[in-house]
């Protein structure tokens, strides 16, 4: 039995299933304008979108930009291009040229400053200055970067012509260097050669023993000198005599002073020695000094009378020493007379000594600087011939580089990095790369639009209510829904799927690139539903789904990446289900990987959420009455 | 059967209703009226479950009534076509009758039924949208009747109806109850409901200043009209 009511339960449940999605796709067949907001809108606006992105790149489908040329040098300068439709303005024109982009007439203005070619030609360089209309930010750019590559090429122009000119210079030069280096190194063995011998001459040269014959030259002057010193002092030794040597006195004190002794010792020996005193036992001592000095002068007086013969003697002596030395001083005196006699010639003499001493001075002060010129004149030699042979390896070096440079073209030299662009994909239309975006936005706002009118009208006509009043939880109803519009987006898909055959954008049809779209489509209705349960009326709902939508696609990076975003805005982005669902796309349509099962959960998460709060404010408000 | 029982609801400081009591007993029409703001689509729109009472209860056999009990009790013909336009007669009724756990097939049979019973057999394959107002209030009555409720509430079906039409749609709530149901009538139209209403409920400035059967209301107002003695009775008040 309760099996019985389980399985009928169940099954009015799939029937209530049915019976609503049934009706909601009857109700969306007979309505004409949700048939063309599902099948037809997304066909028209992507078939647009295609039709306006159908290039290859930006600069080869902008066509006649308007630009003014202001030449105020009269020169040669000629923008052809296809890009741009130029107007040429002479004269003082600076503020024409300005004043035709600020008024919109023309996109861009060029203008030549006056000199500008001569300035060219001087080398002083030259400014061109262009004027853009930013307002048009695409045209601006492209005008900007063809002038670029203009002025570019110019440059070059410019610089290969000086460049070639001095190339021609440069190889004149060389051509000289090589022809002095012909000559130097012809020089070069015979450098050699004579360096060698000026080292052997050298080696002679250090052989002879200059400190020995200065040695001998200073000798012979020292012995000059001192023979000069020994001739003044002959010359003044022979100038005094010898003098008489004096008589030695006769010594007379010594006899009188033993006679006056022997006359005193007379009389106190007398005295105190003369009688025997048998008294005295012992000898008298006074005389026995008197004994004792009497031995001692004695002595004295064998003296005296040896001194005197002595001084007698030496007197004799003296006395032929005198006669000796008139003699002698007899002799000096002749001598003295033969010196005086000879003095010219020792004046002579004087001279020659002056004469060899001076010459030998010389002789050693030329010797002396004739060996330093010799070493000088040896170092100077030497320092000539390496430099030469330097100077030859130095030029040699200098041709090599030379050749290094003017065997190079100029123009690596002026292009020297080049960059070879290798797109990683294959050359494919613009929109091939937008289409991820552009089907992601379109959905976004086909399904926003529908699902939020959807609850809208439900609510407004009050069949809401009446569902409300019915035996079905609102769970079940938003659910029902959901399940309803998301055929609606299959369609929308299919329908965008069609217009990308048709116009021969093909994208890869996949089962991950199929559930990412579903997924996204759950989030966009589960939105729209919520947008439709918070709006009273059918204009709320289609404002705020365009107060929605809008900041959801210029921020999902379909028109500007978000890498130039601010940092709010970039941060902001990553978490907004356009830019994950437009990401996803690229990924698996361009990028041709997996799909990140982060960010679909990511998705699903937003689809709960959203799914959660529209039944909340559904079940808070059924009807508008 | 229906008890509305001291039922007040307050919206911020204002009290919408204060206190409003009345019942409704099986197989009885009651009219409830009242002049606008008096409370009548608040009341019915905390019978139909739509607003949550801030105090008193509305009960079903003495017993507070339950949401999912109001769903199979109460039949609700909502003043605004509340029907898609987009299907037939018919398919709008399979339609209401499935959620409302009416099998298909019973569900046909019943549509048929109230199709002929409402005067609208002949149209039955007619898209909704292309109906007359008289025809697609019926259509909202026979909607609201696809489940059998016990109890079917009539919110001023006459409005925006030409008088012809309004003599069938009367002639079709006279049928409807003849077939046993009790039938809570919101309407302005007085004179037009008055031979049937077994009673009438009138609201002012959210109270009930009247519950009593139409003679009694001329008669305690001393109106042979019974318009007249509504005036009188809201005047009084």
């Amino acid at each position: 039995m309760r099996l019985n009511e389980l399985l009928r339960s169940a099954r009015l449940q799939f029937q209530k299933l049915d019976t609503l999605l049934f009706n909601d796709l009857k109700l969306f067949i007979r309505d004409r304008k949700s048939l063309i907001l599902v099948m037809l809108t997304p066909f028209l606006i992507l078939s647009i979108l295609i039709n306006i992105f159908y290039f290859s790149d930006v600069a080869s489908t902008i066509k006649g930009v308007k630009i003014g040329v202001c030449d105020m040098d009269n020169s040669d300068f000629a923008l052809t291009s296809d890009i741009f439709k130029v107007t040429r303005i002479t004269g003082d024109c600076e503020q024409q040229a300005a004043d035709l982009v600020r008024t919109g007439v023309n996109r861009g203005a060029i203008i030549i400053p006056r000199n500008f070619q001569e300035d060219m030609k001087e080398g002083k360089g030259g400014e061109i200055t262009l004027y853009l209309d930013n307002a048009k930010s695409t045209t601006a750019i492209v005008t900007s970067d063809a002038v670029k590559a203009y002025v570019s090429d110019l440059n070059e122009r410019i610089g290969k012509e000086f460049i070639l000119t001095a190339w021609d210079n440069l190889r004149k030069l060389n051509g000289n260097l090589r022809y002095l280096v012909g000559n130097l190194e012809k020089a070069r063995p015979i450098a050699i050669t004579l360096q060698e011998k000026l080292q052997i001459a050298n080696e002679q040269l250090g052989s002879v023993d200059f400190a020995s014959h200065q040695q001998a030259l200073s000798d012979v002057i020292d012995y000059l000198n001192m023979l000069e010193i020994q001739l003044d002092t002959i010359n003044n030794s022979f100038v005094s005599t010898v003098p008489s040597i004096p008589y030695i006195p006769k010594t007379t004190g010594a006899s009188v002073v033993i006679q006056e002794y022997e006359t005193s010792s007379q009389m106190l020996r007398q005295t105190y020695c003369a009688a025997g005193d048998p008294l005295l036992l012992i000898p008298n001592p006074v005389c026995t000094i008197f004994n004792y000095t009497d031995s001692i002068v004695s002595g004295f007086k064998d003296a005296d009378s040896n001194i005197s013969a002595y001084e007698d003697s030496l007197n004799a002596k003296i006395t032929e020493l005198n006669a000796q030395a008139a003699s002698l001083n007899s002799t000096i005196s002749q001598l003295n007379e033969y010196i005086r006699t000879g003095s010219d010639k020792n004046g002579q003499l004087r001279e020659r000594i002056d004469t060899a001493r001076n010459d030998l001075l010389f002789i050693q002060e030329k010797t002396q600087n004739i060996s330093k010129t010799i070493i000088a004149l040896n170092d100077s030699v030497n320092n000539y011939l390496s430099d030469i042979i330097r100077v030859t390896d130095e030029l040699n070096e200098t041709i090599k580089v030379l050749d290094s440079y003017t065997q190079k073209d100029p123009e690596t030299i002026l292009r020297p990095v080049s960059v070879d662009i290798q797109p990683v994909f294959v050359k494919k239309l613009e929109i091939f790369y937008r289409m991820p975006a552009f089907m992601s936005i379109i959905l976004l706002f086909i399904t926003l639009f529908i699902s939020s009118s959807l609850i809208v009208n439900e609510r407004k006509g009050g069949t809401m209510a009446r569902i409300f009043l019915s035996p079905i939880s609102m769970f079940f109803y938003v659910f029902e829904k959901m399940l309803y519009l998301l055929h609606l987006c299959v369609l929308a898909i299919v329908s965008m799927f069609i217009a990308s055959i048709i116009f021969s954008v093909h994208i890869p049809i996949s089962f991950p690139l199929a559930l990412v779209l579903i997924v996204a489509s759950l989030v966009y209705i589960t939105l729209g539903i919520l947008i439709g349960a918070m709006s009273k009326s059918e204009n709320t709902s289609l404002l705020t789904c365009l107060v929605v939508g809008f900041p959801l696609m210029f921020l999902s990076g379909a028109f500007s990446p978000p890498e130039l975003m601010g940092r709010v805005a970039r941060t902001v982005t990553q978490y907004l289900p356009l830019t994950i669902n437009t990401d996803l796309v690229e990924k698996i349509t361009i990028y041709n990987t997996t799909i990140d099962m982060t960010s679909l959960l990511i998705l699903i998460g937003m689809t709960v959420v959203f799914y959660l709060l529209a039944v909340l404010f559904i079940w808070k408000k059924p009807t508008l009455k | 059967m229906l008890e509305i029982s001291s039922i007040t609801k307050k919206f911020g400081d204002y009290t919408a209703l204060n206190g409003v009591s009345f019942n409704l007993k099986e197989k009885e029409l009651v009219s409830l009226l009242g002049t606008n703001g008096s409370g009548k689509t608040t009341i019915i729109k905390i019978i139909v479950g739509f607003e949550k009472e801030t105090s008193g209860a509305v009960k079903y056999k003495g017993k507070p009534m339950k949401q999912k009990e109001r769903s199979t009790i109460i039949g609700w013909a909502p003043q605004e076509d509340s029907f898609y336009g987009n299907l037939t007669l018919f398919e709008n009724m399979i339609y209401f009758g499935n959620l409302n756990n009416v099998e298909r097939s019973e569900a046909r049979k019943k549509a048929d039924e109230l199709l002929k019973l409402l005067k609208l057999d002949h149209k039955k394959n007619t898209l909704a949208k292309n109906l007359s107002g008289g025809m697609k209030r019926r259509l909202n009555m026979a909607i609201a009747l696809m489940h059998s409720p016990k109890i079917l509430i009539l919110d001023e079906p006459e409005a925006g109806v030409d008088p012809m039409s309004r003599v069938t749609l009367w002639e079709v709530v006279e049928e409807v109850k003849k077939n046993g149901t009790t039938i809570l009538l919101v309407t302005h139209n007085l004179l037009e409901t008055e031979s049937l209403s077994d009673r009438i409920v009138i609201m002012d400035a959210g109270k009930v200043i009247f519950e009593d059967s139409p003679k009694e209301l001329k008669s305690k107002y001393h109106e042979r009209n019974i318009e007249n003695a509504f005036k009188r009775a809201v005047e009084k008040r």
